[in-house]
């Protein structure tokens, strides 16, 4: 495997910040290198690669470069696919990992800061299929991965394919409650939407032992109805008792392999007390640029986000986003997905004819 | 009657993030009252006398130095984000279309004679229209329309053009007061219950364009009321003898820029794919340069409106898609986002976000884009031609017969005259 994969997992293992930058431009060097696609696209806007000195200089591939290209190092080990529910099936972004363990690494170690960072195992239960069935979603093998170095061996999975088990989870709550055992749920925010619904149907509910939480992630889609994030943190306390510091909020995407955590947990244990906000760990981080010019935007505007992420490094290490968001005083601000402007009037638009 | 502007507080909007205050429900009982009232005081008046008084009225508009003009000049720049340049050069393109002809022709075509709107026993309704934001002035054609058909006509501005309807009513009311009782401009914000209800209520018939979200949360609140516009894409044909000679070809590229650039690409009738055919001496490909050039020159002229963060990142994306899909060349403003052109290699119907974004795609023949077309027939709206005289009754023919309600000569698909048939529904009979 490439020398450079070995020193991203060494920064993993002991992140030191002052080297993040030189290791970025090197990591996009070696990505020139060995990936046709991304040494055609520099070319061709003229990109003197060897003068990249710093981590924001490195030329950002849009997400739409993984819809149409593969951007891999090596031979892929894995293959991702994004959900495709903003675009479609068929214009699924595809993120080929040519090494697999910086993926691992980068989720594992950040859920051990941002989830995990009071208790060595506990049981998780999680409402996405696993990684075996559904072996193209990421966040399935960030779960299973989940399951495999922080979960209990009684751990579960509620999901399988398209069906989610309410009823199973229900009763291994009920369970749970009565050994006095936290619990941790992983889910996607809409499953867990739909769950919530259906406990206010039944009116059940359950007091889950001190210490037990959630991680939701995927904004809204697929889900029934949009919540707020102070609605579902309400629902989630009335219905499980878990408070608002033990659920903590993903933001990922298929084309990273690395995410953002809300800090809440991660605040407690440290004695810390700051409102929430989504950290990234050390080996990501985060530009906010000007749509139209593609410059850095200050701290505190809106604009498109711009990822940088070494765990990256086997695929593109600089990613540009369709969602719109802004970096506030430590922490990530995201405020949806740019293609979905609202539309007036009665021309077609472009965002109007692929949401259909 | 001074209802419909007393929808806003002071004079007529030149903010625009003021919002009409919302009547009392009372108050808009009244006004619907009145209106119909209106309407019924147009069946003593022959149509013919209607149509000449409303020529008169779209005639003070249009004439060097109008009043009206001059307001709606210095007072929708802000109301709607357009540049003045825009709006000066285009909004006389709606009301050109309404002369006495071209009216009493829409008559004559819908309803075989136009003393047939003089019959005693002529239905009276009351039709609501609710204007889409996209394209400021729209709202002449339903008011003179409505006044012509003996229609009682209550107009629901847009957020996105909230001072030019109020402003037309304003002209009617001072220059032809009797016809101006048939019409009333009510706004309120969308979903607003009271006034909404009341309103769609009281209507026989609701006219609404806009995109398809909103009219399926419409068709919900209004039934079987509803007439729905949906979503509509425009399309230009460039046939090889037009590019014979880059002189030639420099002439049509300039009209498609035209025609992209006029209400920054918004308006149902803007192009967003340029079909052009291969074989001419000068290929697509240097085409589409064209094009770019002209467009670029168009910025100059005609300044695109400010985008906001939402507008910019659509366009982001819609060229990095191109960028990096095989096959597909991206030419764009650089140090901006004021325009792009995308010159693919085959034809497909994907639209673009709008905002001066044009696909070129290359095609053998134009003909041969039926099968692409045929599939969205419900999403066509205009076609521009750019094809020598031989060939304009076949490509008209062919248009048609795939779904298209407005051909027209490219450089000119912004000035629909009343002949178009807004998504190939006839105008006045829809009301009926």
């Amino acid at each position: 495997m490439h020398r450079v994969h070995e020193e991203v997992l060494q920064f993993l293992a002991s992140p030191y910040e002052a080297a993040f930058s030189e290791l970025a431009v090197r990591v996009f060097l070696h990505q020139y290198e060995h990936i046709p696609a991304i040494q055609q696209w520099c070319n061709r806007r003229g990109l003197q690669v060897q003068r990249l000195r710093h981590w924001q200089e490195i030329p950002a591939v849009p997400t739409a470069a993984f819809r149409h290209e593969r951007l891999c190092c090596a031979a892929p080990e894995r293959v991702f696919w994004s959900s495709g529910t903003t675009r479609g099936r068929e214009h699924r972004s595809r993120h080929a990992m040519p090494d697999l363990r910086l993926y691992r690494e980068s989720a594992v170690r950040a859920m051990r800061a941002f989830l995990f960072p009071d208790v060595e195992a506990m049981r998780i239960y999680s409402l996405v299929p696993s990684a075996v069935e559904w072996p193209h979603s990421s966040l399935a093998q960030m779960i299973s991965w989940a399951q495999e170095v922080f979960g209990t061996s009684d751990s579960a999975t509620f999901a399988r394919q398209e069906t989610l088990d309410f009823r199973g989870l229900q009763l291994a709550l009920e369970q749970a409650a009565c050994s006095g055992e936290p619990v941790c749920l992983m889910t996607t925010t809409g499953a867990w939407i739909r769950f919530l619904d259906f406990c206010r149907a039944e009116r059940w509910s359950v007091r889950l032992p001190h210490g037990s939480r959630l991680m939701d992630t995927g904004g809204d889609k697929g889900a029934p109805h949009p919540l707020s994030r102070k609605g579902l943190l309400h629902a989630t306390w009335s219905t499980l008792a878990i408070p608002g510091y033990f659920v903590v909020n993903e933001y990922g995407m298929s084309e990273l392999s690395s995410q953002y955590f809300d800090n809440v947990i991660a605040n407690r244990v440290a004695g810390v007390f700051a409102p929430r906000r989504k950290q990234a760990p050390p080996w990501l981080r985060t530009r906010v640029l000007d749509p139209a010019t593609l410059s850095d935007l200050p701290s505190g505007q809106v604009g498109l986000l711009c990822h940088v992420d070494l765990a990256n490094a086997g695929s593109a290490v600089a990613v540009l986003t369709e969602d719109l968001g802004r970096l506030t005083d430590g922490g990530l601000e995201v405020l949806g997905r740019a293609a979905q402007a609202e539309l007036r009037g009665c021309s077609l638009a472009l965002a109007d004819f692929v949401a259909r | 009657m001074s209802h419909s502007l007393g929808a806003f507080q002071g004079n007529l909007v030149e903010d625009r993030d003021r919002v009409p205050v919302v009547l009392a429900p009372a108050e808009v009982g009244r006004i619907l009252e009145e209106v119909r009232a209106g309407a019924r005081k147009l069946r003593s008046i022959p149509v013919c006398e209607i149509i000449h008084r409303l020529g008169r009225i779209v005639d003070a508009w249009l004439q060097p130095k109008s009043p009206w003009m001059e307001m709606a000049r210095a007072q929708l720049p802000a109301a709607t984000g357009f540049h003045p340049a825009m709006i000066a050069h285009a909004l006389p393109f709606q009301l050109e279309a309404l002369s006495p002809g071209s009216m009493r022709w829409l008559v004559e075509r819908e309803f075989e004679s136009l003393a047939v709107l003089d019959d005693p026993e002529w239905p009276q309704r009351l039709v609501v229209h609710v204007m889409a934001g996209n394209i400021p002035a729209l709202a002449a054609v339903p008011m003179v329309l409505g006044v012509m058909a003996k229609q009682a006509t209550v107009v629901k501005p847009a957020m996105g053009d909230p001072v030019f309807p109020y402003l037309f009513h304003q002209s009617l009311r001072a220059l032809d007061p009797d016809l101006a009782g048939a019409v009333a401009v009510i706004g309120w914000q969308g979903g607003s219950a009271a006034v909404e209800q009341l309103v769609f209520a009281e209507a026989d018939v609701v006219v609404a364009m806009g995109g398809k979200e909103a009219m399926s949360a419409l068709q919900k609140r209004v039934g079987r009321k509803l007439r729905a516009y949906g979503p509509r894409l425009s399309f230009a044909v460039v046939a090889r003898e037009c590019l014979r000679v880059p002189s030639e070809a420099r002439r049509w590229a300039r009209a498609l820029a035209y025609d992209v650039s006029l209400w920054d690409q918004r308006g149902c009738l803007s192009p967003q794919i340029a079909f052009v055919e291969q074989g001419g001496n000068v290929d697509v490909m240097s085409f589409a340069h064209m094009v770019a050039r002209a467009l670029a020159d168009l910025c100059v002229e005609l300044p695109p409106r400010t985008l906001n963060l939402e507008e910019q990142a659509a366009v982001r994306a819609f060229r990095d898609e191109a960028e990096w899909e095989p096959g597909i060349h991206v030419v764009a403003s650089r140090g901006g986002l004021s325009w792009t052109v995308t010159v693919e290699p085959r034809a497909r119907f994907v639209p673009t976000p709008q905002h001066r974004c044009l696909r070129v795609q290359a095609v053998e023949e134009i003909e041969d884009v039926g099968p692409v077309l045929s599939p969205h027939h419900e999403l066509l709206e205009g076609a521009g031609m750019a094809a020598p005289a031989q060939r304009w009754p076949s490509l008209n023919r062919w248009l048609r017969s795939v779904g298209v309600h407005w051909v027209t000569g490219l450089g000119s698909m912004q000035r629909p005259s009343l002949e178009w048939r807004p998504g190939g529904r006839d105008r006045i009979k829809e009301w009926l």
